[in-house]
């Protein structure tokens, strides 16, 4: 599946490289898969509704963990805006992705953001990564960094290596925290990209 | 952007409840293989050469390592908050 991945994505790279087609076509082919994967996560979600009313019963606290991670990562995205080439606040939109790739890059993509976009996909396929990596590491510091590191990657592919490294006791928390995530993110990237 | 972002999720989540089974997973699947497809077209657009790329994937290093850092130190601020 990773090769698909990769060849998809490397297929679509090297024909934008030489401008294959008509950039409109694109465009709206862009639009129109990002709300089918949005509509089909979505319906996963809301399949796994009872699930997390489940978890909310140990404790409303679990929610404060996504809401701290993400103005965590939206803050000190800001930060790193004030280094690079970007602005702080298309810093703090990239980060507001939280791991979520196919989302805010194409978002970012398809609000005419071409550079940015291209940022924001690879930040956020990169956190998914570092998150895998660091994983040992983080878990060191509390067994809520790495949960937290994946946002909302940590309910689906870094769930497996929070609980190798937190622990087996945190794959509910870092369940929870990435669906949370995934439902701030979409209303939280639109917001600070208005201000773009 | 809000009906083609905000009415596709609203749309799922309700079918969700409702169904209250996953998609299959071959529909997930599919359209990430696609949106991926046009995210890289636009990524090989907006990226002419290898002086773009290196600043691309500059400042995408940077701004994960702080968007990591921010959400760690953040959380377990909270996390040692509610649990101790």
């Amino acid at each position: 599946m990773i090769l698909l991945v990769l060849g998809s994505t490397g297929l679509g790279i090297l024909l934008g490289l030489i401008r294959v087609g008509t950039p409109g076509i694109f465009d709206k082919g862009l639009v129109w898969s990002l709300a089918f994967l949005i509509f089909v996560v979505g319906w996963e979600m809301g399949s796994e509704l009872e699930m997390v009313k489940r978890l909310l019963k140990r404790g409303p606290r679990l929610l404060l963990v996504p809401l701290f991670s993400v103005a965590g990562s939206v803050v000190f995205g800001m930060f790193a805006g004030f280094l690079l080439d970007i602005t702080p606040i298309q810093g703090a939109v990239v980060a507001s992705g939280m791991g979520w790739y196919s989302f805010t890059g194409s978002f970012l993509s398809a609000q005419g953001w071409t550079h940015l976009g291209a940022v924001a996909f690879a930040a956020n396929v990169l956190r998914e990564l570092f998150t895998i990596l660091f994983a040992p590491l983080l878990s060191r510091v509390s067994p809520i960094a790495p949960v937290a590191s994946g946002g909302a990657t940590s309910m689906d592919s870094t769930l497996g290596v929070v609980r190798v490294f937190s622990g087996r006791e945190m794959g509910p928390v870092s369940f929870l925290n990435g669906f949370v995530t995934t439902l701030l993110v979409p209303p939280i990237t639109y917001i600070l990209s208005r201000l773009l | 952007m809000i009906t083609s972002i905000f009415l596709p999720l609203a749309a799922g989540f309700v079918v969700g409840m409702i169904v209250k089974r996953k998609p299959k997973s071959i529909f997930f699947w599919i359209s990430l293989l696609v949106l991926l497809f046009f995210v890289g077209y636009q990524t090989g657009s907006a990226v002419s050469d290898f002086g773009a790329l290196y600043s691309v994937l500059k400042d995408a290093v940077v701004v994960a390592l702080f968007a990591i850092a921010g959400s760690v130190a953040f959380a377990v601020l909270i996390w040692r908050k509610t649990t101790e």
